[in-house]
């Protein structure tokens, strides 16, 4: 029997046929919004919340809203990459052990051996922003560049956006160390924990895609040997200037009235921080990309 | 779009590559000492005081309560330490000729039986040197903070205490450290830094 | 021409409308704070009993409380030893034990007592200068007026009962003897009921005018309320076998704040005054009586009566019942009962109160500037619930046409015929002369002149009056030998009834037209009264001393005589005492010792002598600076900054944060973290509450106020805040909920 294949007028665009891998902006902004949406959602109905689910259920769902980020990202990140043609091999292992790095190693090192919270919070602001990148912000972005560095880097880097892959990767594991210590260890209220939640993944995806961009750079392009430093550092600042300005909003001054908290100051902050890192991470990337690819062309021509 | 194949082997990273990496490392490690040395001078930074009529120089820790309007040269308390305020303080007694460390310890637990709860002498130990290799006697305590606004509700705390009593030139020097017990380790080592910088002249 | 009107009636409202500063309102909760409740308890094999009970009033934030000091100072009817405070911790709730207190200052008379908080419950020393306890100020009563608004305050029933507020207006006011710059009791319409004694009554600015008093009888006497409420007799029930605790009958007696105020002083400077053979103040045994009723319309600046009177015009404002007493003590209970036209008067009576006069002489209790409305009036006076003969008075019609005899006024003659002494004061010398007004007196009428030395005749002049109807008289007493020193008193009669009578003391030598008593007066100081005898003047004392010793010689003055020794500092009364002289009649180096637990604070420190309210010596001495240190906690009102600090993650109060409230002077960027820039602080507690330990001062528009705060805790951002205004407009207390943030 012959089977008849109708030949196309117009070929298929190069782009579908040739890019198998994974979308990374598209996740991230999907999980992002997503996790926001919940958040918000959380946010607003946290009392008829806590009036209807029995007292006994709220740790349970202190720990859901944990795993949020992490859930989030299986679905359209890990299980999306099952589903395309190349997909990153080494992202569950980046989130593991990025997640025992920092439980193991970050978390106790930044509240035993720095004590961040005996001094950094009494420090004047430009204090706390320089404290913070050289103890949290440091000592996060450090250990996220080394888990992706050594299980990720450089192997499995085959294009760019591999970077920002397992950076997210990396930091979905640290996000949830960090959002268990929080809501687990603490009696956080609903909403506050949904903030906090929030607030926390979009510092970690903003430093990601940085860390992610530096070791792109390092693995395709042959940049100045201290530019993953600087991206290293750049992160740690990130960090650094993300904890005290969105603790700062939060933060109500003193008045007669009382001391209040503005939450919605801290969402509309994470918000801005997680939309302006994809924005601008996408640009260089793309940027870089084009770089790279006039780079070639011009190579081609040259041969 | 800039791929590359995954082949069997690691790929050969360039001489800038490792360089990269090398730099990133060693820049990490050189922020962190920095961290550290934020760190210390956050914890620990001091304020200079001077007594001249009493003959003492301390450092003690900056942003804690400096108060000298009591019966005591000088005291400080850690005021951002939430539960008991960690104290340092510094007191001059009259001793008399006769007068040996001994007994200035148990004229200063008799005082304290009255006036603190559960007072309780844990050990005395006579071998911290301070400055200028003055000897000194030890006297290591506890009590039950109940010092409280009858209006608000508060649970006593269990303070732990230490005295360093010496005998200079017909006084004595008691300088006195106190921690609520469950952070008394940790914050030792302020008293430690404060016993480090303190001169008698 | 209707505007023009207008504007001068505008004007002229401007004109009387006086514009006053804005006063802060009556502040009830911090004086309900403030208001304790004071158990006298006994210790029986380790168990506490209560003996007695009253209501106090915290006075100083270091824990001093006035009360009563019947229901405080052991005695019979109260035999506890010991004295436990409980506190009014939450509005709306019975009071808890919370320290245990010690008498520092009392007048048994006056029954007011000072108690200072000295230990805990459980017998551990307080360290007083760390306690920051809610007091109230104490307020000028001589400056209340009768239909004042007033608010008395404190505990109604025994131990159950939360602190409570009852309104009422002042109805009058009672006069009495030395008190002659404000009344000895300041009557109310309020009804306070027995148990409130001791407690505090407030005028509409919060500051305390008076101290509501009564002083419950012995059981048996009278019928009193007196309840069981413990097993005393361990027979496993609480019956009326058990001891029980006196509270009293209704009050309507409130001792005004100014009588009180020598022993505020005294106590919260820490001073002790110990007088060289002082007369015991106790019962003689004897049992006290009351005589020789009478009423006079007025009393001279002596206290002496004007003349006598047995009915009084319509419109009268003022009246004194007059009467001898004798073997009173100041645990005496008296008690006078008022009838008009045969139905009880509780403008006029007085419940049961302590009784503050000594054991003898002459006293009056009566009202000035105060209508008695027209009737039979019958005035019967109780002297621990014996009554004394019922004395009637009829106020009402035109003024009666009598013959009258008043003002009585005494003075020596000297050789030259000249009189000396100021009137009721006389030196030594041989004729004492008493010059008097009369009124519609007309010739040949009888009337006789009695005198008494001590209370026995020594002369009695009947006569015929040749005088005339209208003018000025005298008549004399003489001893070639010499008047001997002594109290004396002098009754006028006409036709055997009462018309004048006043007394006077004669003591001293003649120096000018003044007796001279006391001389040689000095300060000095030492460590034993013979050494003081033998150390010279002194009148600066440039470093602190322990103690100051007061000496002086005195000549002439018959033991029993009245005299008054009185301590004050920078001008104002801490010690005044008036008792009988109990000296030889002539001596040197009379003692009286100033001392404190401390060393005497800095100050001006004066000491006088007086005989019936004349300054006969006086002397001054300054220690230190001359001047009192200023006491910066001496404000207690203002607005009360309380509330709680919560975690923002967690909602839950964070114990043990620091509120740091900075002075006036400095901004948060001045502050250097020193004790001495600290305005106030608090501390929370399990819950996160938190109240500052001072209140804070208003801020006006003659003076602004601003504080600055810092709240800090690690683990926290802290909160700061500069230019912190509160102003009598300001909600009070100022409750404030603090969310603090973790980065």
């Amino acid at each position: 029997m012959t089977s008849f294949t109708p030949r196309l007028l117009t070929p298929p665009r190069e782009k579908e046929d040739i890019y198998p891998y994974r979308r990374v902006w598209r996740s991230i902004i999907l999980e992002g919004g997503i996790l926001i949406a919940i958040a918000a959602g959380l946010f607003l109905t946290s009392g008829f919340i806590t009036d209807l689910i029995p007292v006994q259920f709220e740790p349970v769902l202190r720990i859901a809203l944990a795993l949020t980020p992490l859930v989030l990202w299986l679905i359209f990140s890990w299980w999306a990459e099952q589903r395309v043609m190349q997909p990153r091999a080494r992202l569950i292992a980046v989130a593991v052990i990025g997640a025992l790095a920092a439980n193991a190693v970050g978390e106790p090192l930044i509240n035993q051996f720095f004590q961040v919270e005996d001094w950094l919070p009494l420090s004047s602001a430009i204090d706390r922003i320089v404290g913070y990148t050289f103890t949290v912000g440091i000592t996060q972005e450090f250990l996220k560049y080394l888990v992706v560095r050594y299980v990720a880097w450089p192997d499995h880097f085959r294009i760019r956006l591999d970077g920002v892959a397992y950076g997210v990767a990396v930091s979905i594991g640290y996000v949830t160390v960090l959002n268990l210590h929080l809501l687990v260890n603490t009696p956080v209220a609903l909403d506050v924990a949904a903030q906090r939640v929030v607030a926390t993944y979009a510092i970690q995806i903003a430093t990601s895609v940085v860390i992610g961009y530096g070791l792109s750079e390092v693995r395709f392009s042959d940049p100045n040997p201290l530019f993953l430093a600087l991206m290293l550092a750049l992160a740690a600042l990130i960090t650094g200037i993300a904890i005290p300005i969105r603790a700062g909003l939060t933060n109500a001054a003193f008045s007669l009235e009382g001391v209040f908290p503005r939450p919605l100051f801290g969402f509309g902050f994470s918000a801005v921080l997680l939309v302006i890192p994809i924005f601008v991470g996408s640009f260089l990337f793309a940027s870089a990309e084009r770089r790279a690819q006039e780079a070639m062309s011009d190579m081609e021509d040259s041969i | 779009m800039t791929f590359i194949e995954l082949g069997s082997g690691s790929p050969d990273l360039s001489y800038r590559q490792r360089a990269s990496h090398v730099i990133a490392l060693a820049f990490a490690v050189f922020a962190l000492v920095i961290g550290y040395n934020l760190r210390n001078t956050g914890l620990f930074s001091t304020t200079r005081y001077e007594n001249v009529e009493a003959g003492i120089r301390a450092e003690y820790p900056r942003n804690w309560l400096f108060d000298n309007q009591g019966d005591y040269v000088f005291r400080v308390r850690n005021m951002t330490r939430v539960g008991f305020k960690t104290t340092i303080q510094v007191e001059l007694r009259p001793v008399g000729a006769a007068g040996s460390t001994r007994s200035i310890l148990d004229a200063i637990s008799l005082e304290r039986f009255q006036s603190l709860a559960a007072y309780q002498v844990i050990n005395v130990d006579a071998s911290t040197p301070l400055a200028d290799d003055i000897e000194s006697v030890t006297m290591a305590y506890t009590y039950a903070d109940t010092d409280r606004d009858p209006f608000l509700q508060s649970i006593p705390t269990v303070v732990r205490g230490v005295d360093i009593l010496a005998v200079r030139g017909g006084q004595v020097v008691i300088i006195t450290f106190l921690a609520d017990a469950t952070t008394f380790e940790s914050d030792y080592a302020f008293f430690e830094r404060f016993l480090s910088g303190l001169e008698f002249r | 021409m209707k505007s023009l009107t207008l504007i001068a009636v505008l004007l002229l409202f401007t004109y009387i409308v006086p514009v006053t500063a804005q006063q802060p309102a009556l502040d009830i909760e911090r004086i309900q704070r403030a208001t304790v409740f004071v158990m006298q308890v006994r210790n029986v094999e380790d168990n506490l009993f209560i003996t007695c009970v009253s209501s106090g009033t915290l006075v100083s934030r270091d824990g001093l409380i006035l009360t009563n000091a019947h229901s405080t100072q052991q005695s019979a009817d109260c035999p506890g030893t010991e004295l436990i405070i409980a506190l009014n911790v939450r509005s709306g709730e019975s009071p808890i034990a919370q320290y245990r207190a010690e008498i520092a200052q009392i007048d048994p008379g006056l029954d007011l007592a000072l108690l200072r908080i000295t230990r805990e419950p459980d017998g551990r020393l307080v360290n007083r200068e760390n306690l920051a306890l809610p007091f109230v100020e104490l307020a000028d009563s001589s400056a209340t007026r009768i239909d004042e608004t007033i608010t008395i305050v404190g505990y109604p029933g025994i131990a159950d009962d939360p602190v409570t507020a009852v309104q009422g207006t002042i109805t009058g006011f009672a006069l009495e003897p030395r008190s002659t710059n404000s009344a000895s009791w300041i009557k109310t319409s309020a009804v306070i009921s027995g148990t409130m004694s001791g407690g505090g009554a407030y005028n509409t600015q919060g500051q305390l005018v008076g101290i509501p008093t009564t002083a419950p009888l012995r059981q048996g006497i009278l019928n009193t309320n007196c309840i069981p409420i413990q097993d005393t007799n361990r027979d496993g029930i609480v019956t009326a076998s058990d001891d029980c605790i006196a509270i009293g009958g209704f009050i309507n007696a409130l001792r005004p704040s100014n009588l009180a105020r020598p022993l505020v002083r005294a106590a919260s400077l820490g001073l002790d005054v110990e007088v060289m053979s002082l007369p015991t103040t106790t019962s003689s045994g004897n049992t006290p009586t009351i005589s020789r009723l009478f009423f006079s319309p007025s009393v001279n600046e002596a206290g002496m009566p004007t003349t006598v009177i047995s009915n009084l015009p319509s419109g009268s404002t003022s009246l004194y019942l007059f009467f001898d007493y004798a073997n009173m003590s100041p645990e005496t209970v008296y008690e006078l009962r008022v009838t008009t036209d045969g139905r009880p008067n509780a403008t006029f009576s007085l419940a049961p109160v302590r009784w503050s006069g000594g054991s003898s002489g002459l006293w009056y209790i009566g009202s000035s500037g105060q209508p008695w409305p027209n009737g039979v009036y019958e005035f019967t006076l109780f002297a621990n619930g014996v009554a004394a003969p019922t004395q009637r008075l009829t106020i009402g019609g035109p003024p009666q046409i009598t013959a009258t005899m008043s003002d009585i006024v005494f003075g020596l003659l000297n050789l030259r015929g000249e009189p000396l002494g100021n009137g009721f004061v006389l030196p030594s010398g041989n004729t004492a002369s008493a010059q008097f007004l009369y009124r519609n007196m007309s010739n040949g009428t009888n009337w006789t002149a009695i005198w008494y030395l001590d209370g026995n005749e020594v002369s009695r002049t009947p006569d015929v009056w040749s005088e005339g109807e209208t003018g000025s008289a005298s008549t004399s007493i003489q001893d070639p030998n010499g008047l001997r020193p002594g109290s004396y008193r002098l009754e006028l009669y006409v036709e055997n009834g009462l018309a004048a009578t006043s007394d006077f003391t004669l003591a001293g030598a003649q120096q000018g037209v003044r007796p001279q008593i006391f001389s040689n007066a000095r300060f000095t100081t030492a460590a034993t009264p013979a050494e003081a005898a033998q150390s010279g003047a002194i009148s600066t004392f440039s470093d602190s001393i322990p103690q100051l010793y007061a000496l002086f010689d005195w000549q002439q003055i018959a033991p029993g005589t009245l005299w008054t020794l009185r301590w004050l500092v920078d001008g104002d009364v801490f010690y005044e005492q008036v008792s009988p002289w109990t000296m030889p009649e002539s001596g040197q180096n009379f003692t009286a010792i100033l001392s404190s637990p401390n060393r005497l604070p800095d100050g001006t420190y004066n000491v006088q002598m007086l005989v019936n309210n004349l300054l006969l010596a006086s002397i001054e001495a300054k220690v230190g600076i001359g001047q009192l240190p200023i006491d910066r906690f001496a404000r207690a009102d203002g607005v009360l900054l309380r509330g709680q600090i919560l975690d923002s993650n967690t909602r839950q109060g964070i114990p043990g944060v620091a509120f740091i409230l900075i002075s006036e002077d400095f901004s948060v960027s001045d502050f250097d973290w020193n004790q001495s820039k600290v305005y106030a602080l608090a501390v929370t507690d399990q819950n996160g509450f938190f109240e500052l330990e001072r209140p804070l001062e208003y801020s006006t528009d003659d003076r602004e106020i601003a504080y600055s705060a810092v709240i800090a805790a690690d683990g926290y951002q802290p909160i700061s805040a500069d230019g912190i205004e509160v102003t009598t407009e300001t909600e009070n207390p100022l409750e404030l909920i603090i969310y603090l943030s973790r980065d």
